[in-house]
């Protein structure tokens, strides 16, 4: 290095490749003061202070309204921005005006997530949130449309090119007109079949209309690898026709959420059927019922002994899954309408390649259950006051965790 | 062992375990046996040859560092495996300091270059950008308008980013 290298000059000392490792390791803080030091370390701080936006709150148009007068140098610093509000007062035009005019004046906007829970863009005006954004070099977009109405006007043809797409779908269907609602819903994800690799839809509008039509992603067959689906009826037929249309599937996340009496898809073992068509999955999680047989006569909060009747079932059900799909390392179960409240649980399982016993045999796959909150100790029936033996020694299958330290002390 | 000859003409004679921390010199002798031919570093002068030779020196025996996950370039470093040793090392001279980083960069020692960053950043914490620009003679080369501009609509939009 020259020995004139500390001499007054324009920029940083260090190149800058390595003056952003500098700033990997400072504060918030000191990245703000960095841009105002030079034009040349301003080029490389301004990343690590704008990058990444929230704007969450109570009123975030004021925030907004903010930064739209930043220079343009800031604007192209931000490469993903979430808005998220829940003020119901901000739905005036002139304030949906200024987040759609701050949108169109992002030229490096990679992610957004808009969650108008708040109404931040009524339903009608969706399509201007959409073209705002069409010029951008968006690879993720998060939609949540929040609020129950019907859909207005035509519909609007989503964002091409994108990579990561999540919908959570509230709009219901326009009077006289059914299917309307996911008509409007496949517009928007259309534009991206060819470029998706992970999709996640979640159909949930006010009231029951029909369910998307799947076979109309057909053209993501090739690049989809993650899908996330939440659907009104329980249609198994489902099943057969992922696999069939996405063969590329690593990642599965499927639930029926009927509305009408709050319980999933009930499980058959004829389902394993369809998902081993799934040759590519590693990871599998389904709102499959397993809470309705015979002999549960009782569907309430901490019934213990229901709980591990049907913690049993899926144990068993997952033993079934993971002989017959051998990638498959997690599967876990999303139990819909737990409670009055209808509350919802996940059960988790790991599937585990040990070493065969013998030279020249194939691995073992083991199932193990991960400890959820009501194991780890024994508890009191509600009803009877009995006590039922919920230790993780005493539970069906291997657990993954350890019992509550009470119990442990106990012993 | 393995030879290298330096900018200014040195030559440093190291053993293998010490010398192949430098990425660059590992991928240069191909991790074979002794090397015959001083293996030129052309980039790096004796005085900081030295002081980079120390270091790896002290750190022959650490595990390999983990790999940091992809996708998350901005995500602030974690200098917890920064010790004591290496506090009391990494306090040099401002040019000096400079130029660890640089050859810790270009001969590619990952942990050292982490250090003398993690260094730099901790001489900034805390400073007004007039302070950080005479600690390192840095002229700011802002227009007026720029000047007003940055204090105004971005500092408020900094304000409000919740």
């Amino acid at each position: 290095m020259s020995e004139n290298a500390l001499l007054a000059r324009p920029d940083f000392i260090l190149p800058p490749e390595l003056l952003r490792e500098v700033l990997k390791c400072m504060e918030p803080v000191d990245h703000r003061s960095m841009t105002f030091v030079s034009r040349f370390v301003r080029e490389q701080a301004l990343d690590f202070v704008f990058n990444h936006l929230a704007y969450t709150g109570l009123s975030i148009s004021n925030k907004i309204r903010g930064i739209h007068q930043a220079r343009d140098d800031v604007k192209a610093s931000i490469r993903k921005l979430k808005l998220d509000s829940k003020n119901l007062a901000i739905r005036e035009h002139d304030k949906s005006s200024v987040i759609l005019d701050f949108l169109r004046t992002l030229p490096s906007l990679q992610v957004l997530e808009y969650y108008q829970l708040g109404q931040l863009i009524p339903p009608g005006e969706l399509s201007q949130l959409v073209d705002s954004v069409r010029n951008t070099p968006l690879s993720e977009f998060h939609l949540n449309t929040g609020v129950y109405a019907p859909v207005e006007s035509s519909p609007t043809e989503g964002i091409a090119g994108l990579k990561k797409l999540s919908i959570v779908w509230t709009i219901g269907d326009s009077p006289n007109e059914p299917g309307s609602s996911v008509d409007h819903l496949y517009h928007l994800i259309r534009p991206s079949l060819n470029t998706l690799v992970e999709l996640k839809i979640e159909n949930s509008p006010e009231e029951v209309g029909p369910d998307l039509d799947l076979r109309l992603l057909t053209n993501a067959g090739e690049t989809l690898r993650v899908f996330d689906y939440t659907m009104q009826h329980l249609d198994e037929t489902v099943l057969d026709t992922i696999p069939e249309i996405f063969p590329q599937l690593q990642k599965l996340t499927l639930a029926w959420s009927n509305t009408t009496d709050e319980h999933s898809l009930l499980w058959k073992d004829s389902h394993i059927t369809s998902l081993t068509k799934n040759k590519n999955l590693t990871s599998l999680q389904l709102s499959s019922d397993f809470e309705e047989e015979p002999e549960d006569t009782v569907r309430a909060d901490e019934d213990y002994a229901w709980y591990i009747r049907c913690y049993k079932r899926r144990l068993t059900a997952t033993q079934k899954i993971s002989e017959l799909m051998p990638r498959l390392r997690t599967c876990n179960w999303l139990q819909m309408g737990t409670d009055h409240k209808g509350s919802t649980m996940i059960h988790p399982f790991v599937i585990e390649e040990r070493a065969p016993n013998h030279e020249g045999e194939e691995p073992v796959r083991v199932v193990r259950g991960v400890k959820q909150a009501w194991m780890g100790g024994d508890r009191e029936d509600w009803r009877t006051g009995e006590i039922v033996r919920c230790k993780l020694g005493d539970l069906p299958g291997d657990i993954i965790g350890e019992n509550d330290p009470q119990e442990e002390e106990e012993e | 062992m393995v030879t290298v000859v330096v900018s200014d003409g040195v030559t440093f004679t190291m053993e293998q375990d010490v010398a192949f921390q430098c990425g660059l010199i590992a991928d240069f002798a191909g991790g074979g046996g002794d090397q015959e031919e001083p293996i030129p570093i052309q980039a790096v002068n004796s005085t900081v040859m030295r002081k980079v030779i120390e270091y790896c020196e002290h750190h022959r025996n650490d595990p390999p560092q983990p790999e940091v996950p992809e996708g998350t370039p901005l995500e602030r470093k974690d200098r917890r495996g920064r010790d004591a040793w290496d506090k009391q090392f990494i306090q040099v001279e401002q040019e000096l300091l400079f130029e660890i980083i640089l050859a810790a960069n270009y001969l590619n020692i990952k942990p050292l270059l982490d250090l003398g960053c993690s260094q730099v950043a901790e001489m900034m914490k805390g400073k007004t950008p007039a302070e950080i620009q005479q600690m390192f003679n840095i002229v700011n080369g802002f227009t007026a308008d720029e000047e007003a501009q940055n204090g105004e609509g971005e500092e408020k939009a900094r304000n409000l980013n919740s």
